[in-house]
């Protein structure tokens, strides 16, 4: 599938559980088995095979500060609150989008995510990883339950995929009903992207599994992708619909928010995503043309509190950072339409 | 935790009894639970009575027994249940039976079908192939071709005994490493 058929996908992210056999799961671990498991970890992620792919840095997540919590959460789906007293472990590398946690409800949690519907290539990516991993360590594992984890929800592949879609127009035609109920029956679940608080906000909904036993990795992957082409489907003929329907409608709406992210001083979040929703419904439906949609999604990212503040290296009061968000929007906008 | 009543087996159950309004905790190892009669001064009301009642019909009931003990790390049932997360990697077999049911009704199965740690990968293709061919050999027997059937018997016979030896080179590791505790 093209970059331009499957612009309804945001990013796919991969997250792989891993325990070693001859350790406690990290809820009952001493502090001593703590160091202990990870100065074995340190001297794995050493060995020179790994080290030709990545390059790895350490940080205890108890150097973790306030914006890089807010960063953890948005772009790893991570709960920084629910492990601070664990004395958990980040080991990443950027510029290839990995990420592993390390004790946190298993002893490993190795993430990957890429923009795009690329579920095939992250889990080649993770499962080659996995092995380099494999051949120093004795993963916990049972022939009949496959790995074994903390949480039996998660027993088996160890395997968990999610697809991040915008999918306004099924949305506003109530057809996301259909998404949730056709989901579920293939052990998938879909769940606003935003939380229950901020129901469809942006439109942005995250696809996943979470049945991690019966079912091989790739035939997971596979289910997801199909899931996810068929989802992109409904939403482009939903879009068709509403262009033909409604195209005046949508038309004001889009050069509306357009206007308001090139002009804006200050902006807040949930009024940000609502714009730059229907300006990518806008560029999906071909009515504005010279907007990247990489570029887009990537500021979804990239104006996210935690992220500004990142870059910002300091904290940053309300006021700024709407401030900031509104300057990065209007230098894209202006830039690039 | 020994068992209060023998002293000598690991106590793998938690009893909890109301004596003249007062809750007791007795831990005991579970044949001491099975051999526990309505004489016993465990069991003086008929709550209790029941309890062993239960227990002796039809094994280990949750209702009445909070606590199961993984033997390598130390989690209780009961702790689980509060916590929903196990101790470690054995705490899926002592507490299989109780697990299994959870497994299933989450999952959907009980069998994992994908990756293996690459130490599992030989046997697991022997395993496949002995699993194919105890298909090929209840054929065999029901088309009554019996000289066939003990040639795949032989087979099969063959591929276990390479199964065994394979095992027998995989060390388990070593249970007084993996001690836990949760009271850091």
């Amino acid at each position: 599938m093209s970059r331009v058929q499957d612009s309804c996908v945001i990013e796919s992210r991969i997250w792989v559980s891993r325990n070693i056999a001859d350790f406690p799961f990290p809820s009952i671990m001493t502090k001593d088995l703590r160091h202990k498991l990870i100065s074995e970890l340190e001297h794995v992620f050493q060995s020179e095979a790994i080290r030709k792919n990545y390059h790895l840095s350490w940080q205890s997540g108890r150097d973790v500060g306030y914006a890089e919590q807010l960063m953890l959460q948005v772009k790893y789906g991570f709960n920084h609150k629910r492990f601070e007293d664990k004395g958990y472990q980040m080991v990443q590398d950027p510029t290839e989008n990995l990420m592993i946690f390390v004790g946190t409800d298993d002893h490993l949690r190795i993430q990957k995510h890429q923009f795009g519907l690329t579920l095939g290539a992250l889990w080649d990516q993770l499962s080659a990883l996995d092995d380099q991993l494999d051949n120093a360590l004795e993963y916990a594992f049972d022939p009949t339950l496959g790995y074994l984890t903390s949480h039996v929800t998660d027993v088996g592949t160890g395997v968990h995929a999610s697809v991040l879609m915008h999918l306004p127009a099924l949305t506003e035609t109530g057809y996301i009903e259909w998404v949730n109920h056709a989901a579920s029956q293939l052990g998938l679940s879909v769940s606003e992207h935003y939380g229950r608080e901020n129901k469809g906000l942006g439109a942005l909904y995250r696809i996943q599994n979470h049945v991690t036993l019966g079912h091989t990795e790739w035939e997971i992957i596979d289910t997801m992708t199909e899931v996810v082409r068929q989802i992109s489907i409904k939403e482009e003929d939903a879009l068709q619909t509403l262009v033909v329907s409604k195209r005046l409608e949508l038309e004001d709406r889009l050069y509306r928010s357009l206007g308001v992210l090139r002009s804006a001083r200050l902006m807040e979040r949930d009024e940000m995503l609502e714009h730059l929703s229907s300006i990518r419904m806008g560029i999906r439906a071909q009515i504005l043309k010279n907007i990247p949609i990489e570029g887009l999604d990537e500021l979804i990212f990239k104006t996210d509190s935690g992220v500004l503040q990142l870059e910002s290296e300091r904290i940053l009061n309300a006021l700024e950072l709407k401030a900031q968000r509104a300057s990065l929007c209007r230098a894209f906008f202006i830039e690039e339409a | 935790m020994k068992c209060e009543h023998c002293n000598t087996n690991q106590a793998s159950i938690e009893l909890n009894q109301i004596i003249d309004g007062e809750k007791q905790i007795v831990h005991m190892c579970e044949g001491c639970a099975q051999k526990m009669k309505p004489s016993s001064p465990y069991l003086k009301n008929g709550f209790m009575s029941g309890l062993l009642d239960t227990i002796n019909s039809s094994g280990l009931q949750v209702n009445y027994i909070k606590t199961t003990a993984c033997s390598k790390c130390g989690m209780t049932y009961g702790k689980y249940k509060e916590s929903g997360q196990l101790g470690c990697n054995a705490c899926y077999e002592a507490f299989g039976d109780k697990l299994k049911p959870l497994i299933r009704r989450i999952h959907g199965s009980e069998r994992h079908t994908g990756k293996m740690p690459i130490r599992y990968r030989g046997t697991a293709k022997v395993q496949r192939e002995v699993t194919r061919l105890r298909g090929q050999l209840d054929h065999a027997v029901r088309r009554e071709a019996f000289e066939e059937a003990a040639m795949i018997r032989d087979r099969i016979s063959a591929l276990e005994k390479s199964i065994e030896g394979t095992n027998c080179k995989t060390s388990p590791s070593s249970e007084e490493d993996v001690k836990g505790s949760s009271n850091e």
